[in-house]
C-alpha cells in the first residue's frame, strides 16, 4: 500500500509502501466506515451491520504459500464490500424443473445482496421477467 | 419453457441475469426396484457316492416377466432343508452371483442376447458325493409404474 511516511528523524518521504496487518488495519476501517453508511441508512442496528459483514465475508480465495486454502485462522475471510453496502454479484431463479401442462408454478428471483437477520430485502433492485423470450413482468 | 430474469441495481445500475428451464410434461413416475425370487429351484445330488457339476438353463418354458419389466442382474441363493422345510442356507441368505461353499457351490448368469424380460438363467451348480446342491435364481428387476411384475402366473415370488 502506498503512503507519505519519515525518512529519518524530520524528513518526511514522499512515498513509501507497507503492507500486512499495518495495511490491513486502514484499510478495514475505510471499509467498515463505508458499510456503517449504508447500514445507517437502512436502518440497520450494530448487530445487523455486524452480521451483514460477516455475510459478505469469504474465506475461498485465502491460500498458504503452497496455493492450499486456507480454513482456519482467518475469521470469516476477506469482506467484499460492494455487498456489504448492497451490491450484488448473482442473481439465481428458483422454480421446478418440471410441470403439468396448465399447472401453475411460483418463481422467486433472489440476488446474493447481503439480507442480515431481522432486516428487510434491500428495495433498490427491479426484476424483469421473460418466458420464452418475451417479456411476462416486472416487480 | 426458458425463463430469464434481469435484476437491475438502481443504485449503480449494474444488471446481473440468470435462466432457468422448466420442462412441461406429464410426471412419469420414477421405475421401482425389486428384488424377485423364483418360486421353485435347482436341486442336485449324488447318485453313487460321486461329485458332480451340472447347468441348467431355468425356470423351465422360458418364462418372461410383463412388457416394460427389466432384468437388471440375476444372483443365487444357497438352499438347504431346515426343518422340512426348504430355505435359504444358514450363514448364506444373502443372494449371491456365485457362492462356494466347499462341499457345494453355484454360479449363476444371465445368457446373452434375452429379452430384457427374460426371465432365463443359467445355473452352474456342483456337489460332492455326501450332499446335496439347491439353488434359487433371484432376479433384479427394475419395474415401471403401472406394471407389476411379479404378474407371472407364479414363477415369481416376492420371498424365498
Amino acid at each position: 500500500m502506498p503512503a507519505s511516511g519519515m525518512k529519518g528523524d524530520d524528513e518526511v518521504d514522499e512515498i513509501v509502501t507497507f503492507g500486512q496487518s499495518s495495511a490491513a488495519t486502514g484499510t478495514y476501517a475505510g471499509l467498515l466506515a463505508l458499510a456503517s453508511q449504508y447500514a445507517k441508512k437502512e436502518g440497520w442496528t450494530r448487530e445487523q451491520l455486524m452480521a451483514a459483514l460477516k455475510l459478505a465475508s469469504s474465506r475461498d480465495n485465502i491460500t498458504d504459500d503452497s496455493e492450499k486454502r486456507v480454513q482456519a485462522i482467518v475469521g470469516v475471510g476477506i469482506l467484499d464490500a460492494y455487498r456489504a453496502t448492497g451490491g450484488a454479484r448473482k442473481v439465481v431463479i428458483e422454480a421446478p424443473n418440471q410441470a403439468e401442462p396448465g399447472e401453475t408454478v411460483t418463481l422467486r428471483a433472489e440476488t446474493d445482496a447481503v439480507v442480515p437477520p431481522g432486516a428487510a430485502p434491500p428495495d433498490h433492485f427491479i426484476y424483469r421477467w421473460k418466458v420464452n423470450g418475451v417479456r411476462k413482468g416486472r416487480g | 419453457m426458458t425463463i430469464d430474469v434481469s435484476s437491475r441495481d438502481t443504485v449503480d445500475n449494474k444488471s446481473l441475469t440468470a435462466s432457468h428451464q422448466i420442462k412441461i410434461g406429464p410426471q412419469v413416475p420414477e421405475p421401482q426396484r425389486r428384488t424377485l425370487y423364483w418360486s421353485s429351484y435347482v436341486a442336485d445330488w449324488s447318485t453313487f457316492g460321486n461329485g458332480g457339476r451340472y447347468d441348467h438353463l431355468v425356470p423351465p418354458g422360458e418364462p418372461s416377466m410383463p412388457e416394460g419389466c427389466i432384468v437388471e442382474g440375476v444372483r443365487g441363493l444357497l438352499m438347504d432343508k431346515i426343518d422340512g422345510q426348504i430355505q435359504p442356507a444358514r450363514g448364506y441368505e444373502t443372494p449371491q452371483v456365485s457362492v462356494n461353499q466347499g462341499s457345494v457351490g453355484f454360479t449363476v448368469s444371465r445368457p446373452e442376447g434375452l429379452a430384457p424380460n427374460s426371465l432365463t438363467s443359467q445355473v452352474h451348480d456342483w456337489h460332492n458325493g455326501f450332499n446335496i446342491v439347491r439353488v434359487k435364481v433371484v432376479y433384479d428387476v427394475l419395474q415401471p409404474s403401472g406394471v407389476d411384475c411379479e404378474d407371472t402366473g407364479g414363477v415369481l415370488t416376492t420371498s424365498p
